[in-house]
């Protein structure tokens, strides 16, 4: 989110400033315009540490997640600085723009597909919706769409069926390839959703991508929704989120020492250790925001008849891509 | 845990190493780690039994499924068969259900399978990495870097900026 307040500071107050970042995720900001090599030691640089504590104000005022960093800025900096768009900035290079998606990397075809993200890091495990929700809507869409599973090797991510298996298999910059290209986004509220806001489309593909995010009850829709995006959320729905947010951690203690394991931070009500704001989200309900965004994509505009032909292509190279990979399959599927 | 939460315990898996017909061709090793002892009580470990119990019974009957179809034409007994099938799925709905029990815990069992039989099982916890330290572990990793200075020069004098521990010593 750092990277729409610096850019609205230079919408904002063009030519007033040079900026540079020093980050742990320095391949979100490669192609930025707005950045200048900057020395911390030359005495006309001053250093901020940015921050976003209007995120403790999300459940009373109305801000988005944009405004974070950037009323901290203006606080720092005595600014003014408005959001002039309500995304992150994330950009290409004009290279990375002409090359094929990863996925047509693989399948050696054009192939419109959708993200997946079916799982998460493992401090805010409250935000996971159950795997099996996931490959009802994956199973759902089978035979219309591509769905392309992502997710850090080192995370909760569990391996989806029917579905283009890229876990751990992508860099930041090559997740940005892939948001770039895909007509649509399925996520929990995590980094790809605001990637889906964030990156342009490829030419020739609708502006706003289609985002369906599996929210729940954690976080006010107004602190992380973005414009086109089904944001399926549960506030004021349940007495634990009633008046905005939980704010907390996790699902159920994971007994790793963590402070997220105390009772303030553990859901209050859970449903077979899910939480009742994930369990009220249904495969239905996911399907039926899916299935919306689906109505003016380049997969719905595809024949029925026609896309089984032409999938049988890319699937077969799915297939072998797949098979190529370390994943085992069910012993009894074998046995029966 | 939570007073209000509507948990569902999953079915009993009694540790099979316990029973007097144990085979232990078919009980699964776990991936990288020992087995645990019969009766642990720590909450991994459990899991971990528990997972390798449903995966020795799927195996169990994957071979009794596999003597039967071996046997003359004549000997085939469609009931029998019919009756192994049945024990399979219940065993595989007890494996659902411990997956969807502790999938919020970040629990991920993957069976390795080898000629229809699980001869592994990998099982991930979200509370510990692969190397079993609790993930919210401090731990810190080191290195000696030596870089010989140029004749003449000191460190001191040297026009770069570093930061750490052991640069600039005082």
């Amino acid at each position: 989110m750092l990277t729409a307040a610096v850019r609205d500071l230079h919408r904002c107050h063009p030519g007033q400033f040079l900026t540079d970042v020093r980050t742990d995720y320095p391949q979100l900001w490669e192609n930025n315009p707005y950045l200048t090599p900057l020395d911390v030691d030359e005495p006309e640089v001053e250093v901020l540490e940015c921050h976003y504590p209007l995120i403790d104000l999300a459940n009373q005022r109305p801000v988005h997640f944009v405004h974070g960093f950037i009323e901290h800025l203006n606080q720092q900096l005595g600014l003014q600085i408005q959001p002039t768009r309500l995304a992150g900035d994330i950009h290409l290079s004009e290279e990375e723009k002409r090359r094929p998606s990863p996925v047509e990397e693989v399948t050696g075809t054009h192939v419109p597909y959708w993200l997946v993200v079916a799982g998460g890091k493992f401090d805010f495990t409250i935000k996971w919706w159950h795997f099996r929700r996931w490959q009802r809507v994956v199973d759902a869409f089978r035979d219309r769409v591509l769905f392309v599973q992502v997710g850090a090797a080192s995370h909760y991510h569990p391996p989806l069926k029917n579905v283009l298996d890229l876990r751990g298999e992508t860099s930041l910059r090559d997740l940005i390839r892939l948001v770039h290209h895909a007509e649509g986004v399925l996520c929990p509220v995590t980094m790809l959703m605001h990637l889906a806001a964030a990156v342009e489309s490829r030419p020739g593909a609708s502006a706003q991508r289609a985002c369906v995010v599996v929210a729940g009850g954690r976080e006010p829709a107004t602190w992380e929704a973005y414009p086109g995006h089904q944001f399926l959320h549960t506030i004021g729905q349940l007495a634990c989120c009633a008046g905005g947010g939980c704010w907390r951690s996790r699902s159920v203690p994971l007994e790793d020492g963590d402070e997220k394991d105390r009772p303030e931070n553990v859901c209050v009500d859970t449903v077979n250790n899910l939480p009742r704001c994930m369990d009220l989200i249904t495969p239905e309900k996911v399907m039926e925001a899916v299935g919306l965004h689906l109505g003016r994509g380049e997969a719905a505009r595809r024949p029925r008849q026609q896309a089984a032909h032409w999938d049988a292509s890319p699937f077969t190279r799915i297939r072998q891509h797949e098979e190529g990979r370390a994943g085992q399959a069910r012993p009894v599927a074998t046995a029966l | 845990m939570n007073p209000r939460s509507t948990q569902q315990q999953p079915c009993t898996l009694a540790d099979p190493r316990l029973r007097s017909d144990f085979a232990p061709i078919h009980y699964p090793r776990l991936h990288g780690q020992d087995t645990p002892p019969v009766g642990a009580t720590e909450r991994n470990d459990r899991i971990q039994l528990e997972f390798l119990a449903v995966y020795y019974g799927l195996n169990c009957e994957h071979s009794r499924l596999l003597e039967l179809r071996g046997r003359p034409a004549a000997d085939q007994l469609p009931e029998e068969e019919k009756e192994i099938l049945r024990a399979i799925e219940r065993l595989l709905v007890v494996r659902d259900q411990l997956e969807d029990t502790y999938a919020p815990l970040g629990v991920l069992a993957e069976p390795i399978v080898n000629d229809g039989f699980t001869v592994t099982v990998r099982i991930g916890f979200a509370n510990r990495d692969a190397a079993g330290r609790l993930r919210s572990e401090m731990f810190t990793l080191s290195t000696c870097v030596p870089v010989p200075l140029p004749g003449g020069l000191r460190f001191e004098d040297m026009p770069i900026s570093l930061q750490g521990p052991g640069i600039y010593p005082k």
